[in-house]
């Protein structure tokens, strides 16, 4: 083939591209593609051919490397040293040069420094942040998929936005080949301590000590997990130790700090905070515990303002209710014995009111309420607050009564620039969202009556339209991300109420666009996947879930029915090996391993021992904490009773009709 | 004879060839450019070009412009009560530089070459080749503008060997081409472009902006303020002030305002605009595998390179000063006039050997297998790549996906991303093949392009032998041969303002314009002189008809001035 378009070319083979070029140009007056396009393509075909045979190597490890590769050597080079690694300044110089905005060179380097990260990825936040200003990350996402999968594209994402783990700059230790492995074991047993999950962290904890590297965090593991064993003494001792040289550094503070507020140590935590907050003053973990040395110290009004401003930006955080809970106490036991002497203005009554429904005294809150009428000044606040007691009480009639007039005051409000205007002004979302919740409530209460009932259910698409405006309003108004994702979330829940499966997983695809480690999104879509008989779809956000999280049952529920739909049963078997040697329990694990035993029983002890699961969630009975909805959970009392039946049957000798029988309750999920 | 034509945004033309080198044809007001744009009034009287720009002022409703940008799509304009779409309207245009071509050449013209933009689709190209023949004009050639600017470039210069750049930024599009001219033989090297990115996106800015000053929401402003405070501003784009600056003149409620913008100001409110300039040279460099140095001339197309700004980052861009020794608007009709008579084998031109390049990727979308076995599918397999050399053809053999599968669907795609979602469908091809296991049925595809960047697919199943062709259709706006000519027949109703009247009405609706802008005794002095002229007009004396034309065109330019001097 290659003398032949040599042959056409009229010339000898040859890698000289000039002569190739010129034999070309030449016969293209012949065959003017105007007036011969087959004959022009002939050619165009040859000279191609030829260029391609001129200008592959046949040796190719001589070759020069490009400019691109030895850049890519030098960020290797400087990634090896890990401490040169985690200076900014370091990158800095590498990212200045020329290559990197060259016209024609900028896109080929920013390409194979991407590529260079996938296996280069220890790196403290800073130094994320400055690749994401140089190779230009978070802003192209859809550039990125076309080059890379969507998981790495959604870890660069998660490594330019989000604080790594670890601060990098406490680092001690010389053996460089040490540190990648030692981050490793590190997150591992962080995560494990953040779990829990002790035994594995001791595991890790012994793995971390091998290392000659040090980082004053991996004792500070070891003192959390001597506090989960009970030995205070022990971790005081580490904690006292690591204070003395880290009396600045944020984790260590807080750690220690919460410790002795925990041992009730007050004495001692007294000040802890100040040499931190002065040197990094937005440390939330350090105004928290700030907060609470104010709390004790009986500074309950400050301290409730802090925590207040604080749940502003993390309103879901669990240790912010809880102070806010016992501020709430002080500011009770004060404003009490006043409001019953009846000398409350209408500020101080309005917070009581605040108190009572923070600490979900919610009949006193609307007690009060009641109790007068609000002045221009309070009447945003009281429809606000009123509104959200009837939402929480699901008296959902009343709340809208006081949620509606809550949004039309928040329309009217007038930026000023003062915090309490700012304030108001901020909850519009929430406001449409509370509406949207409290509609909702009411058309899914009547849906399941008429279930009940066993009525035709009529779903009115008004009604549903005018909910979804509601819900789409708050999403759009909401300033804060993750009350927004929020929105979306119970969105996506009402969707799976009203068994639209289609749409939840529409509202999942958009959550997880926004955030993709939004696991209970994964978890929503993954499940209306099975309904919907999408059933490669459920494998891939089994994948996705586990990924972002291994120790929660439901992911592997959901698998595991897929798979009984088919009867493999094998698979199941495989699944629920990997939630037992990971200690993953939760009731409907429990149920499907009992399924899986009747259904593969070949005697009576088994049933018997598939019967005993089912007796302990009998026992148990089923309690919102469950993972399983009300409605799957009739399958616990149907299922022992299909087994029960069968042992009989297998006792009088049929065995036929009793693994029928057993079949039926595998069968289950095919409705 | 063929004539050029570039049909341009903003502005279109045509050039002509002589033994002296192609020449620009003025139109019916002697001027070079004639605006692309198109009013009709209540008698269904067409209106293009100037006297079109003028009615839009004031019956914006009855009127359209930068129409280019929606070639080949559904939409549809409406002027007065009547709809056209984008190509119908371009025939307007066509068939006024048609008229003004034969008068000023003699003869009857009925062929053309006509350029578009380099990184015209498919679809576009066609639309574009339709909308020439519903001017009554034979389409010998649809050449690609930065080629045609190349070709007028490289003749003029006479080397004998030479890169090229070109640079294109038209009122709406942006093209970038390197072209090889060497030993009388042109060869387009690489294409790169932005469909939606030229001028009209600078005076966007510059609009809203202005709106933005002066407190105006666009949704309180009637069509014809809207048509106002834009031709004001277009105005302050393409006079700048000496030191890039621009000042907008405009009446806003009663008051005569002047808004500012420092160049600066303005480069800043552009560097969004100007990044979408870097990512097309940058691939057309890569594509053609030539560094900036090696490149000899950059030549800069299209009227929006005339602003100081994109000059500055031109320059800043490539590290040297470009070449305009071509005038920028015109470059593109000469070339177009160059390639018609090449066509013809004029004695007297320099034969040139053109070779182009297709500017998109061309594939079909296929089913990827994965890990486990399982099909992922909207995943794009290109079979002609971007920048290949046109005419071209290449084939790919693809296989069934299931056992018992008798239908293939052959999804068209063109576009540089690696799925099929993300890129332009340009239709399907349905085969039905015998009933076989998975994988057994193979099918070969090809495409070919011919030398107008047209595309031809052909799909041969391997074990009946069966081949089914389509050439590429537009679903939505493809019209049949009978279709065409029963429109032709609706739009040959609609008559072209006569010739010979224009440069009169042109004035006429511009004192009109002025009348509603001006106020007090610059209106009376208006009134006046327009009265006068009106009296000139029904006398019908032809010499004395001129005579008041230029004194009525002098007394109107003082007025504007006047307008305007605070």
């Amino acid at each position: 083939m290659m003398e032949n378009c040599f042959k056409i070319l009229g010339i000898d083979a040859t890698k000289d591209q000039d002569l190739i070029r010129k034999a070309y140009r030449q016969l293209l007056h012949q065959v003017n593609p105007e007036d011969d396009p087959a004959g022009f393509q002939n050619l165009r075909k040859a000279y191609e051919e030829a260029c391609d045979y001129a200008s592959s190597k046949e040796d190719s490890s001589h070759k020069e490397k490009t400019v691109t590769e030895q850049f890519i050597d030098a960020c290797l080079e400087l990634y090896e040293d890990f401490y040169r690694r985690i200076i900014v300044e370091e990158w800095e110089i590498l990212f200045e040069s020329d290559i990197c905005y060259d016209l024609e060179m900028e896109e080929e380097v920013r390409k194979a420094f991407l590529v260079f990260l996938m296996e280069h990825f220890h790196l403290p936040t800073k130094v994320w942040k400055r690749i994401d200003h140089t190779f230009q990350i978070l802003n192209h996402r859809k550039e990125l998929l076309e080059w890379f999968p969507e998981s790495f594209v959604d870890f660069l994402f998660q490594a330019v936005q989000y604080d790594s783990v670890l601060n990098y700059d406490l680092f001690e230790g010389m053996d460089v080949e040490e540190f990648d492995e030692y981050i490793e074991i590190y997150q591992r047993l962080r995560q494990f301590t953040d779990l829990g999950m002790i035994e594995q962290a001791e595991q890790e904890l012994c793995n971390i000590k091998k290392c000659t590297v040090y980082h004053p965090y991996a004792e500070l593991e070891e003192a959390r997990i001597l506090l989960f064993r009970e030995k205070k003494q022990e971790a005081g001792e580490i904690f006292a130790k690591l204070i003395e040289e880290y009396d600045t550094e944020e984790r260590i503070v807080c750690c220690y700090g919460q410790y002795l507020q925990i041992e009730n140590r007050w004495e001692e935590a007294k000040g802890i905070y100040d040499p931190l907050l002065l040197e990094s003053p937005d440390s939330i973990q350090a105004q928290n515990g700030k907060a609470e040395e104010l709390l004790h110290e009986g500074d309950y009004r400050e301290a409730r303002e802090m925590i207040l401003d604080l749940l502003e930006f993390n309103p879901q955080d669990e240790r912010l209710m809880k102070d806010l809970n016992d501020a709430n106490v002080f500011m009770i036991d004060e404003l009490e014995p006043k409001y019953k002497k009846g000398i409350l203005s209408q500020d101080e009554c309005m917070d009581l009111a605040w108190c009572y429904y923070q600490n979900m005294r919610f009949e006193d809150g609307i007690a009060i309420l009641d109790s007068f009428d609000p002045d221009e000044e309070h009447v945003l606040d009281y429809h606000n607050l009123k509104g959200r007691i009837y939402l929480t009480l699901d008296r959902n009639e009343e709340a809208l009564v006081h949620l509606l007039p809550w949004l039309a005051e928040i329309k009217k409000v007038i930026p000023d620039g003062t915090k309490k205007t700012q304030r108001r002004l901020a909850r519009l979302g929430y406001a449409y969202y509370t509406i949207g919740s409290a509609k909702a409530s009411i058309m899914l209460k009547k849906i399941d009556k008429d279930r009940k009932d066993k009525k035709d259910i009529e779903i009115s698409s008004e009604e549903l339209d005018e909910i979804m405006w509601y819900f789409d309003r708050a999403i759009q108004e909401e300033k804060e991300e993750g009350q927004a994702i929020s929105y979306y979330h119970t969105v996506a829940d009402i969707w799976r109420q009203l068994k639209q499966y289609a749409k939840v997983v529409d509202v999942c695809d958009a959550i997880l666009d926004r955030n993709p480690g939004y696991y209970p999104a994964v978890l929503l879509r993954q499940d209306a996947w099975l309904h919907l008989g999408r059933y490669q779809n459920v494998a891939d956000d089994y994948q996705r879930a586990i990924q972002l999280y291994p120790y929660y049952g439901k992911p592997y529920a959901t698998l595991m029915k897929m798979y009984f739909l088919f009867g493999e049963y094998d698979k199941v078997k495989e699944l629920l090996q990997i939630t037992e040697e990971n200690k993953i329990e939760s009731e409907e694990l429990t149920l499907l391993k009992g399924k899986w035993i009747a259904v593969t029983a070949k005697s009576v002890q088994d049933l018997d021992r598939a019967l005993e699961l089912y007796g302990i969630l009998q026992k148990k009975g089923w309690s919102v904490q469950s993972d399983m909805d009300e409605s799957d959970w009739e399958q616990v009392e149907y299922g022992s009773k299909m087994i029960s039946d069968a042992r009989a049957l297998l006792l009088c000798g049929k065995q036929k009709e009793a693994f029928e029988l057993i079949k039926m309750v595998t069968n289950y999920y095919v409705k | 004879m063929i004539i050029g034509i570039d049909l341009g945004t903003t502005n279109s033309l045509a050039a002509y060839y002589t033994e002296d080198g192609p020449k620009i044809i003025p139109n019916r007001l002697g001027e070079r450019l004639t605006p692309s744009v198109v009013s009709i009034d209540e008698h269904n009287q067409v209106y293009v070009g100037r006297s079109a720009q003028e009615r839009m002022a004031l019956h914006p409703e009855e009127g359209a412009s930068l129409f280019k940008r929606s070639m080949g799509s559904k939409k549809e304009f409406h002027l007065g009560n009547q709809c056209f779409s984008a190509e119908e309207l371009s025939s307007f245009v066509l068939r006024s530089l048609k008229e003004d071509a034969e008068h000023f050449l003699g003869q009857e013209v009925t062929e053309a070459v006509i350029s578009v933009p380099a990184y015209f689709n498919d679809v576009k190209r066609k639309a574009t080749k339709r909308a020439g023949e519903l001017a009554g004009l034979k389409v010998e050639r649809i050449i690609s503008e930065p080629t045609a600017a190349a070709i007028a470039y490289g003749l003029y210069e006479k080397k004998e060997s030479s890169k090229f750049l070109v640079f294109d930024l038209g009122g709406g599009t942006f093209d970038v081409s390197i072209l090889d001219y060497d030993d009388d033989i042109m060869e387009v090297r690489a294409v790169a472009g932005d469909n939606y990115l030229g001028g009209e996106d600078f005076t966007n800015l510059l609009f809203e902006y202005f709106l933005e000053e002066n407190h105006l929401d666009i949704s309180d402003l009637s069509e014809k303020e809207k048509t106002y405070y834009r031709n004001q501003v277009e105005k302050s784009k393409c006079h700048p002030e000496e030191d890039g600056s621009f000042r907008i003149l405009a009446t806003v409620n009663g008051d005569k305002i002047e808004t500012f913008l420092s160049r600066k100001e303005f480069e800043k409110k552009a560097s969004q605009l100007f990044d979408r300039i870097k990512q097309p040279v940058r691939r057309s460099l890569s594509d053609a595998g030539v560094r900036i140095r090696e490149i000899d001339e950059i030549v800069l197309v299209g009227g929006t390179t005339k602003m100081p700004a994109v000059r500055k980052y031109v320059s800043r861009l490539f590290g040297r000063v470009p070449d305009t020794s071509v005038n920028p608007d015109e470059a593109v009709a000469l070339g177009a006039a160059v390639q018609g008579a090449m066509k013809e084998r004029k004695e007297s031109i320099r034969e040139v050997i053109l070779t182009d390049v297709c500017p998109f990727t061309l594939g079909v979308e296929v089913a990827v297998k994965r890990e486990n076995n399982r099909m992922e599918n909207n995943h794009f397999c290109p079979i002609l790549e971007r920048n290949t050399v046109i005419p071209a053809s290449r084939s790919e053999k693809f296989y069934t996906l299931y056992d018992h599968q008798t239908q293939v669907e052959i999804h068209i795609l063109q576009g540089e991303s690696r799925f099929a979602s993300n890129n332009v469908s340009l239709g399907t091809l349905l085969l039905t093949v015998p009933d076989n296991k998975a994988g057994e049925e193979e099918i070969d595809i090809t495409y070919t392009y011919d030398v107008n960047a047209l595309l031809e697919v052909e799909a041969k199943i391997k074990s009946t032998g069966e081949t089914v062709t389509k050439l590429i259709k537009n679903q939505d706006t493809d019209m049949t041969m009978e279709q065409m000519q029963a429109r032709m027949k609706e739009l040959s109703y609609l008559k072209i303002h006569p010739r010979e009247q224009e440069a009169n009405k042109v004035l006429l609706l511009r004192g009109e314009r002025l009348y509603e802008e001006a106020t007090g005794e610059l209106r009376d002095a208006l009134e006046a002189v327009t009265r006068q002229f009106e009296a000139v007009l029904n006398r019908q004396d032809p010499a004395k008809i001129a005579e008041a034309r230029k004194e009525y065109g002098e007394a109107l330019d003082w007025i504007e001035e006047e307008l305007w001097t605070f």
